[in-house]
């Protein structure tokens, strides 16, 4: 590796694989193995990031109920409800709550079958 | 329509919605709340934090909507909104990691590229997201905006309340550490 493939390395993260580092480099590159290979490493990165603009993940189900009742809440139609993400979480402790509750008691009643 | 854009035929709606007709407000959410959250997610790695921005990102956009005059597009505006509600966030988001792999449904190739290309970045994809999510978020958020969704440098320091120069710097650290956390995946050898 030479010098001119360390200041490659360095610029091609900002300047993109497509980008143009200047005559003196760009000449390099196009007889450098090396640079390609990591320029087209850095392709590969670019275009997989891109493919993600397309890619929409399902909103939550609720969420539209959740803005509406914050907006209610906002005119003073109703209390202010929690927020969605805290609703999940909120379900979760309770659940887990109910499962410990569940496990103490189905371990006395073994214990005591004993 | 991954930019958001509001179709023709929905113009009425939004001019319905910046009128503060609410049921027409409500069709907007449900119109594009699958981006919203799709950002808020790209740029907090977490599921439970993406719901609260982007339901705190609605209110914020009913609240400002009389002020939107059309210079941008509707769902460029509401990106806006998006960033500037999770960058507010952000303390809750570094209390959160990014969500399992495993929890991340599989997702159809983008259109407008070829088979090959579309098969190689859903390969990559799984292993992308949880590359992402092993950003800082500073630089997770510079390498979304810039290489997911395409905003300008000078649009990225705006919102991130950062000058143009750090928005490159964080532009470079960021992919810099996602070629080292994927270079298996990107060709890499040894």
């Amino acid at each position: 590796m030479s010098a001119l493939c360390l200041v490659v390395a360095q610029r091609v993260p900002l300047t993109g694989p497509d980008g143009s580092f200047g005559a003196t480099l760009d000449a390099h590159v196009a007889e450098c193995l090396a640079c390609q290979a990591e320029a087209a490493r850095y392709r590969k990165l670019v275009r997989a990031l891109a493919a993600l603009a397309d890619d929409l993940e399902p909103a939550p189900a609720g969420l539209a109920t959740a803005v509406d009742a914050a907006l209610d809440a906002a005119d003073g139609r109703r209390r202010p409800p929690v927020t969605l993400g805290r609703v999940a979480a909120a379900t979760g402790a309770v659940a887990a709550t109910a499962a410990g509750v569940l496990a103490v008691a189905l371990w006395r009643r073994a214990r005591h079958a004993a | 329509m991954a930019t958001g854009e509001v179709r023709p035929d929905r113009e009425d709606v939004l001019s319905r919605a910046r009128h503060g007709d609410r049921s027409a407000f409500a069709e907007l959410v449900r119109e594009h709340q699958s981006e919203v959250y799709t950002l808020a997610l790209r740029l907090t790695g977490d599921r439970e934090l993406a719901a609260d921005i982007a339901q705190e990102s609605f209110v914020r956009a009913w609240r400002a909507l009389p002020s939107f005059r059309g210079d941008a597009r509707f769902g460029t505006w509401l990106h806006r909104i998006v960033v500037n509600t999770a960058w507010s966030l952000r303390r809750r988001a570094g209390r959160h990691h990014a969500d399992s792999i495993d929890d991340l449904p599989a997702a159809p190739p983008a259109p407008g590229i070829s088979p090959e290309r579309a098969a190689e970045s859903a390969a990559m994809r799984p292993r992308l997201l949880e590359a992402l999510g092993m950003l800082t978020p500073e630089h997770r958020a510079v390498v979304v905006l810039k290489d997911v969704y395409d905003w300008t440098h000078r649009d990225i320091a705006e919102h991130l309340g950062i000058s143009v120069t750090a928005a490159k710097v964080r532009l470079h650290r960021g992919r810099r550490r996602l070629r080292e956390l994927l270079w298996s995946e990107l060709g890499g050898e040894g």
